[in-house]
């Protein structure tokens, strides 16, 4: 029996992949596919609707105390497995960078390790760099077992190992920081005028050249900010954020939407009533291209909505030209505006 | 932020962009095999890595069948110890999450078998129940709403192994061989299933045809 609506693609493995997971060859396919059959189209187009619909109605997820007890716990069991562990400072650091921020099983654990023989290794400090372009996003392991989730277009750079007693890093761009908790030296970033200092925990720094602000959102634990110009501390807890305005010379707290900040580390962009100008622009960075605009009526002004998981950008821009109604050209890395045809 | 209003071209950044498109969502879904062997080797960080990246979406997968939400996360992290205990002896794994939604679904089962529990199932609320939420990639029109709504009932009046297979395959983005796997039969049987499904589904609506499809169009 024939059937040709979009359920007949929903069978189809190579397709679900594609909308699923996709990756250069498969975009490469279905765009041709599609070239040659323009009849099917609006089938493909449904059926990846429905694709990215499609859920669990009942999430159930796991809790960070549960998270983390549960990952100490097999860190425990690791280390009892691997017969010949040997019981290096490298090996204690790894462990506090995954319990991160349950400090009292870190305070534990360094009473067992840290009388392991001090191995004694004469290192030379080097200057490491790490940087995205456009399109890209990176995860970073640093020495000290914290993990840096670097975001496109953005640059990170540290010395190895940490010098002075301070764990020391700058950063250019948007990056999202596990810390690892250590109470004996503080963690700090240098971005612009401002740095933000802290012992543990998890949080969001912004601070792209081509904005005028920067800002620092935290998920879990303290963090203190510091504005360089005027001495100003602030002390920002979870779910706060501390914003900088280019001159304002001054820091000003507010709550966040955590799926609006640090969502682009799962994979999730989201517009909020935004400016089509600055959906342009991150997109731009988010997927490493590159628009021309070729419309001489299109509203820069005009604020968009919209949330998209994993989401490959032709999928984006059909959402985006539909609400703002405008028509549009995705040719390898070059997006071209036009007007809509039928008008 | 500052669009060059005559040229009307962004280059916000003045870099020449060299990276190619949709190196984006899989980056990190590479070489999930060798992560899987130097699991095997005893490696720390690849323990993490995996735990890290399925803890979670194992925990749910789990939570599909049973109420039980403790127990399900019993199983979980029993389902991590042996891995580490056994892990000389397991073989070579070619998808991470594959393995371990069919080794959770095995103990799940096993274990509930033993202490007499009773598992709901075939066809009982709220097992493998799909939604289809409004709001996923929106742009703001309103009554799309209650179209979603009859989708979502169509689908999940599907038997629950069906939803199932929806799920995993569609959401979870398993492929019809890890699911066959998962429920221990022929791939082929996991093709005719997700073609029934389907076909049911779209015999469903068809005859609702122009309502979802003002829905489809839309979201």
């Amino acid at each position: 029996m024939q059937k040709r609506d979009f359920t007949e693609f929903l069978e189809n493995e190579k397709f679900i992949r594609w909308v699923v997971n996709p990756n250069p060859e498969s975009d490469h396919f279905w765009k041709n596919w599609i070239a040659s059959h323009p009849e099917r189209k609006e089938d493909i187009r449904i059926a990846r609707n429905f694709l990215h619909s499609v859920e669990y109605k009942n999430q159930h997820k796991l809790d960070d105390l549960k998270y983390k007890s549960g990952l100490y716990k097999l860190i425990e069991l690791h280390d009892s497995q691997s017969e010949k562990s040997n019981l290096s400072s490298n090996r204690f650091w790894k462990m506090v960078g995954v319990a991160a921020t349950v400090a009292l099983a870190v305070l534990i654990g360094s009473l067992y390790y840290q009388p392991a023989e001090p191995v004694v290794e004469v290192v030379t400090p080097k200057e490491v760099t790490k940087q995205t372009t456009f399109g890209q996003k990176q995860i970073i392991r640093l020495p000290d077992g914290s993990t840096v989730h670097l975001n496109a277009g953005s640059k990170l750079t540290y010395t190895e190992p940490f010098q002075d007693n301070k764990r020391k890093v700058t950063l250019t761009g948007e990056a999202f920081f596990e810390v690892a908790r250590d109470e004996q030296r503080p963690f700090v970033i240098h971005s612009g005028v401002v740095s933000t200092k802290v012992l543990g925990t998890s949080f969001n720094v912004r601070a792209y050249p081509d904005e005028q602000q920067i800002v620092v959102s935290v998920e879990t634990g303290k963090v203190g900010v510091n504005l360089e110009e005027t001495e100003q501390n602030v002390e920002i807890n979870p779910t706060e954020q501390a914003t900088y305005m280019e001159g304002q010379n001054a820091l000003s707290v507010s709550t966040f939407d955590r799926q609006e900040v640090i969502g682009w580390k799962d994979g999730i962009i989201q517009f909020k009533d935004m400016p089509l100008s600055r959906v342009i622009t991150k997109l731009e960075r988010v997927y490493g291209v590159e628009f021309h605009i070729n419309n001489p009526d299109l509203k820069l002004e005009e604020k968009y909505s919209g949330v998209y998981k994993n989401a490959p950008l032709d999928r984006i821009l059909q959402g985006v030209s539909f609400a703002v109604g405008f028509d549009y050209d995705l040719d390898d890395k070059i997006v071209t505006i036009k007007s809509k045809m039928n008008e | 932020m500052k669009p060059k209003e005559t040229s009307r071209h962004f280059d916000t950044l003045g870099i020449s962009k060299i990276s190619p498109l949709n190196t984006y969502s899989n980056e990190e879904e590479k070489d999930e095999m060798i992560i899987w062997s130097n699991f095997q080797e005893g490696s720390e960080e690849a323990l993490i890595y995996i735990y890290r990246k399925y803890a979670s979406v194992v925990y749910n997968y789990g939570c599909q069948f049973t109420n039980d939400k403790e127990y399900v996360w019993d199983c979980v992290q029993d389902l991590f110890c042996e891995m580490i205990k056994n892990r000389k002896r397991l073989g070579k794994v070619i998808s991470i999450k594959g393995y371990l939604f069919k080794a959770i679904k095995r103990k799940i089962f096993k274990g509930l078998k033993k202490i007499n529990k009773t598992l709901i199932v075939d066809n009982s609320d709220g097992l493998f129940e799909i939604s289809i939420p409004p709001g996923i990639a929106s742009i703001g029109q309103s009554g799309g709403n209650d179209q979603n709504k009859i989708i979502e009932g169509y689908i999940n009046e599907l038997p629950a192994h069906q939803r199932e297979i929806l799920l995993l395959y569609f959401y979870e983005g398993l492929s019809y061989q890890e699911i066959a796997d998962i429920f221990e039969v022929k791939v082929k049987s996991i093709r005719t299933m997700t073609y029934r499904a389907l076909e049911k589904l779209s015999v469903q609506l068809k005859a609702n045809k122009d309502l979802i499809l003002t829905l489809l169009l839309t979201i």
